[in-house]
C-alpha cells in the first residue's frame, strides 16, 4: 500500500480518515514522540501525508491486515 | 440482470472466509471500506457481496487495490 | 549490590505526564522493598541519571518518555541514552516506556551483555480520555494501556524473569482487547478504535537479551 517514501493512496486515506471518524471528539491518541492529538488533528495529518499522517495509516493497516490474517482473533484465543 | 465485472470466485471465497473469522463487533462496527464517500462495515460489504449486487463488486475490486482481501 | 531501581519520569506535555503518574502508582506500591532513585520531571537529565548509574550500579531500570530507534530521552526530549553511553545500560535490566527504542539501542544494549531490554519496536502509543486528561489515574481509557504496561515492572519486582513479565503483561492486553470486543458501542463508542492501538502495543514489545534475567 504504501512504505515511508511514498504517498498515501488517496483511497487509503479516505478510508483511514473514515475510521478515525467513529471515535470520540474528547478522546486524544498520544504516539511515542510524536505527541498527543485529537481525531480531528490526526485526520489532518492524515490528509497532509506527513510523518505523523504516515504513522497513523501504519497503525491502522497493520491492525486490518491482523484481521484479515486471523492473527488478532488467533491471539484472542490463547489461553482459553 | 447484471453483468458481473472483474472479480472472481476466488476473491468472493476470500472475503467470506476472513468474515468469517472476525469477531462480531469488529464486522458490526469496523469500517473496511469507503465507495463514493460512504464508509461500509465488514457487516455492510459481506450483504452486498452475498446478495451479487453491482456495489458489492465495487467493494470486492477496491479492497483487493487496497490489498485488504 | 542492593535491589536499586533507577526510574525516569519526565513530565512536560500530555504523554509524559501520564507515564510519570502511572509509572508513581506501580513504584509506591513497592517503595518499602526496593531502594528507588526516581528521577521526576526536571531531574529526568542525562548528567544526572549517568552520575548515578557510575556510583550506584542500579540493577533495574525503569525508563519512561519519548524515544526513537536509537536514543531515549529525558526532561523536555534532552537525550539521556544513546548509542554514545549505551555502555552504561549493559548488564542491566531495563524496561523502557519509550517508543521504537527496542529496535538499536534495546539491540546495542544487549549485545555482549548479560542483562535484558524489555521495549518497543513500534511507537508505544495510548488514547486518552481528555475529560481526565489532569487526573491520569483517573482515566479508564488510558489505564487499559498502561496497566498492562505498569505489569512488566510489577512482576519484575515481584522476581519474575522479564519473559515471565512480558508474558504476564501480554495477558494483559488480551483480556483487555477482549473486555473491549465485548462492549456495547453505545456505551464505549471508541472501543474498536483502542482496539488497534492496544494490537500495536501488543506487537511491539520485545524482550532482547537474557529473558531469564531476574531483578535480585
Amino acid at each position: 500500500m504504501t512504505n515511508e517514501n511514498e504517498k498515501t493512496s488517496e483511497d487509503v486515506k479516505e478510508l483511514v480518515i473514515q475510521r478515525l471518524g467513529v471515535m470520540p471528539s474528547n478522546y486524544k491518541l498520544s504516539i511515542g514522540s510524536k505527541g498527543t492529538f485529537t481525531k480531528n488533528q490526526l485526520i489532518n495529518h492524515v490528509i497532509a501525508d506527513d510523518k505523523i499522517g504516515n504513522q497513523v495509516v501504519k497503525m491502522q493497516m497493520n491492525f486490518i491486515k491482523a484481521l484479515t490474517t486471523g492473527k488478532l482473533i488467533e491471539t484472542l484465543n490463547k489461553n482459553g | 440482470m447484471e453483468k458481473r465485472e472483474s472479480v472472481s470466485e476466488d476473491d468472493i471465497s476470500n472475503l467470506k472466509k476472513i468474515f468469517a473469522n472476525l469477531p462480531e463487533k469488529i464486522r458490526n462496527e469496523d469500517i473496511i471500506i469507503v465507495i463514493d464517500k460512504k464508509p461500509y462495515t465488514w457487516n455492510a460489504v459481506f450483504l452486498e457481496v452475498n446478495n451479487s449486487t453491482s456495489l458489492g463488486i465495487r467493494m470486492l475490486k477496491k479492497l483487493k487495490e487496497l490489498k485488504i482481501i | 549490590m542492593d535491589k536499586l531501581i533507577l526510574v525516569t519520569r519526565p513530565r512536560y506535555d500530555d504523554g509524559t505526564e501520564y507515564l510519570s503518574a502511572y509509572a508513581g502508582e506501580v513504584l509506591k506500591k513497592t517503595e518499602k522493598d526496593f531502594l528507588v532513585k526516581d528521577f521526576e520531571g526536571k531531574d529526568a537529565i542525562k548528567e544526572n541519571v549517568e552520575k548515578y548509574l557510575k556510583r550506584k550500579n542500579p540493577k533495574l531500570l525503569f525508563l519512561n518518555g519519548h524515544g526513537n530507534e536509537e536514543k531515549i530521552y529525558g526532561n523536555k526530549d534532552e537525550i539521556i541514552f544513546s548509542l554514545e553511553n549505551v555502555d552504561l545500560i549493559r548488564d542491566k535490566i531495563i524496561y523502557a516506556r519509550a517508543c521504537l527504542s527496542a529496535n538499536i539501542l534495546g539491540r546495542e544494549a544487549v549485545r555482549k551483555s548479560s542483562g535484558c531490554f524489555i521495549g518497543y519496536i513500534f511507537p508505544f502509543s495510548f488514547w486518552i480520555d481528555d475529560k481526565r486528561s489532569t487526573t491520569p489515574l483517573k482515566d479508564k481509557i488510558a489505564r487499559m494501556f498502561l496497566n498492562p504496561s505498569n505489569e512488566i515492572i510489577s512482576e519484575l519486582l515481584k522476581g519474575h524473569s522479564a519473559k515471565e513479565a512480558d508474558e504476564k503483561s501480554r495477558e494483559m492486553m488480551i483480556s483487555n482487547m477482549r473486555r473491549l470486543l465485548s462492549m456495547e458501542q453505545k456505551n464505549e463508542p471508541g472501543a474498536t478504535g483502542m482496539l488497534q492501538i492496544l494490537w500495536g502495543n501488543y506487537e511491539g514489545q520485545v524482550v532482547l537479551g537474557d529473558e531469564n534475567a531476574l531483578f535480585n
